[in-house]
């Protein structure tokens, strides 16, 4: 049986009179690929946010390898970001005067990682997301497709406890779109987990469990 | 050194090399000026204190009491030894002998008011006067009381239309005559001699114009003029050394030291001012380079980079753009001291101390830095990435 990394209780959220998320209870465990779908504003960022750590829950408990990290301070919550967390967000939030690689290197700076040995990691990651010719370019001469990809090998490089991705296959062709996928099932591992938000109902069909945001809730 | 920001602070600062670029050049204007400043006005005592050490530093000025004028001159002056003395000799100026003002010259009708000036020749010497026209007094003049001999000074001797063409001459004194041996120009530290009439002691006497005070004037080596003051009184007047006084220049760090005080307020007040205009340009650009970065301090957030480590690299940057900027404040300010004194003709001093400004440089980067460094490192990461 896999540890449950992550667990949601009636988690709630709202944006002052606005109430996105209600009561969410949802539990992820390693080795599992979960996908969340539902509608446009339905919340699914505003979920992948709080399990992140980069929102907090309004209302609701969030145990994180077993720790209550709802009410944690934000030292606390930099600290976990660092050592478990991996995203890969909807706009990419690549740094614009930094080059491809540099973005992947900047990307394991921010964990920690200072070893000689990360530059080997980063080309190799660049490599296996079909940037190999592009590392010293810089995003904005990048396709979207690219800066996706530039993205993804971000945050595959630092093997995230848990890889959060927000459309990652969004702005890729099919053919691109099934390589990405690959290298996302490939990074679930034993003891790591994978959500992806998707409208892609082939991304979904990859994943083990799909998870539908409706009205605050969510279903399986 | 630690990793830092992929690119690190020196390189994060070139790729912004055009904003940063205005700020290394407010922060080297204004290290710049102070060390240009600092060099220039130490360069300038230096140069002065240098003068007068030559000139007079060197000089001590003994007060023997009215009898020391019964001992011949060369009896007085074998006393003093010849060790750190380069030369000695009486001189009472117009000033301390008090006789100045009643000195009447009269020749051929013009009458002419001057200074008395009682002097040996060796006196004259160790001031550095020289001979414009003449010969020194002679040997037999100096104590022989019959012999009325006079110099006059360059100026006087011009009112006077008095040349000495045809060899000595006659010249009237308080209604006595005495013999012009020379036309004298004064030395370089003052200009006494030349409006004075120069009397040997024996005629001063003799014209009872003698002053209250034997005044000797020793010159010695500029690094023992303090030992050979306090040996003068014992060696010139043994019976009562006490009741000579002594005046000897101080030394030549403190002439600078004295020199210096003054310029040094204004430097303080100079110095200050840049400070404040170094860091204020420093807390300008690193707000301005906080919120250009946001959205990569967001990221880094997001990621997982600690507040510390943000407010760090901004810290680090605000630093290195100071010491950047006083370094390069420094070799600018050099350069001009080094072109000021070169045009002056004085020899650079560029003072130790100076090379603290980088390090001041540095120390006030990351002072002006720590208020950017501490808003960058509060942005919260969620707020910064929705937008
Ligand atoms: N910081 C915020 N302040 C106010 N409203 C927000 C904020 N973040 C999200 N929302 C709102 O919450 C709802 C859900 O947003 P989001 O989670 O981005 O949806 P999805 O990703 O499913 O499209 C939207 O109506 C959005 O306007
Ligand atoms: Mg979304």
């Amino acid at each position: 049986m896999a540890n449950s990394i992550a667990e949601l209780t009636d988690v709630g959220r709202s944006y002052g009179a606005a109430r996105v998320l209600d009561a969410v209870n949802l539990t992820l465990r390693t080795g599992e690929s979960v996908a969340i779908i539902g509608p446009s504003g339905s919340g699914k960022s505003t979920l992948l946010s709080i399990l992140g750590l980069l929102d907090t829950p309004s209302t609701g408990s969030y145990r994180l390898n077993g720790v209550e990290v709802a009410g944690a301070k934000a030292r606390q919550r930099t600290q976990l970001r660092r050592s478990m967390i991996g995203f890969v967000f909807q706009a990419f939030h690549l740094v614009p005067h930094l080059t491809v690689r540099e973005n992947v290197l900047f990307g394991m700076y921010a964990k920690g990682l200072t070893a000689v040995e990360d530059a080997t990691t980063a080309e190799a990651q660049l490599a296996a997301v079909g940037l190999g010719h592009r590392m010293h370019a810089l995003p904005s001469s990048l396709s979207g497709g690219e800066q996706q990809r530039t993205a993804l090998a971000r945050a595959l490089a630092v093997r995230p406890t848990l890889l959060l991705c927000d459309e990652p296959t969004g702005n890729l062709d099919s053919k691109n779109s099934a390589s990405v996928l690959n290298l996302l099932m490939d990074s679930v591992a034993v003891d790591r987990g994978l959500v992806i938000v998707t409208h892609d109902t082939a991304v979904a069909d990859r994943c083990e469990r799909v998870i539908q945001v409706a009205d605050g809730r969510v279903s399986e | 050194m630690s990793a830092s920001w992929p690119q690190g602070a020196p390189r994060t600062v070139l790729r912004r090399w055009k904003r940063n670029l205005l700020t290394v050049v407010a922060v080297s204007l204004g290290a710049g000026s102070v060390v240009a400043l600092l060099a220039i006005t130490q360069s300038s005592a230096a140069r002065l204190v240098e003068r007068l050490s030559s000139a007079e530093g060197s000089v001590v000025i003994a007060g023997l009491p009215g009898d020391a004028w019964d001992v011949p001159e060369t009896v007085l002056l074998s006393n003093l030894g010849s060790r750190d003395v380069q030369s000695a000799g009486t001189l009472v100026l117009p000033d301390t002998s008090g006789a100045g003002a009643d000195i009447t010259l009269v020749t051929g009708g013009d009458a002419v008011r001057g200074g008395l000036v009682v002097a040996t020749n060796e006196g004259l010497e160790t001031r550095q006067a020289t001979l414009e026209a003449g010969r020194p007094f002679p040997v037999v003049g100096v104590q022989n009381r019959d012999a009325r001999y006079a110099m006059i000074g360059t100026r006087l001797a011009r009112q006077l239309g008095f040349t000495l063409a045809s060899g000595p001459r006659a010249l009237m004194v308080n209604g006595t005559q005495v013999t012009v041996s020379a036309i004298v120009h004064d030395g370089p530290t003052g200009t006494a001699l030349s409006t004075s009439v120069i009397l040997t002691p024996a005629a001063a006497e003799r014209l009872e114009l003698l002053p209250p005070n034997r005044i000797v004037q020793v010159r010695t080596q500029p690094a023992s003029t303090a030992d050979a003051a306090k040996a003068i009184p014992r060696l010139l007047y043994p019976k009562a050394p006490e009741e000579v006084s002594v005046q000897f220049p101080s030394r030549p760090e403190e002439l600078r030291r004295e020199l210096l005080g003054d310029s040094n307020d204004l430097l303080s007040i100079v110095a200050s001012i840049m400070v404040g205009v170094t860091a204020f340009s420093i807390v300008t650009t690193m707000q301005i380079a906080v919120s250009e970065r946001r959205r990569e301090i967001g990221i880094a957030r997001a990621l997982g980079m600690s507040r510390a480590r943000v407010g760090s690299e901004f810290l680090l940057e605000a630093a290195f753009l100071g010491l950047i900027g006083s370094g390069v404040g420094w070799i600018l300010g050099v350069l001009l001291a080094a072109l000021v004194t070169r045009l002056y003709g004085w020899e650079l001093v560029v003072p130790p101390m100076t090379a603290f400004v980088p390090v001041g440089g540095l120390l006030v980067g990351a002072a002006a830095g720590t208020w950017p460094a501490v808003s960058a490192s509060r942005l919260d990461p969620g707020e910064l990435l929705r937008s």
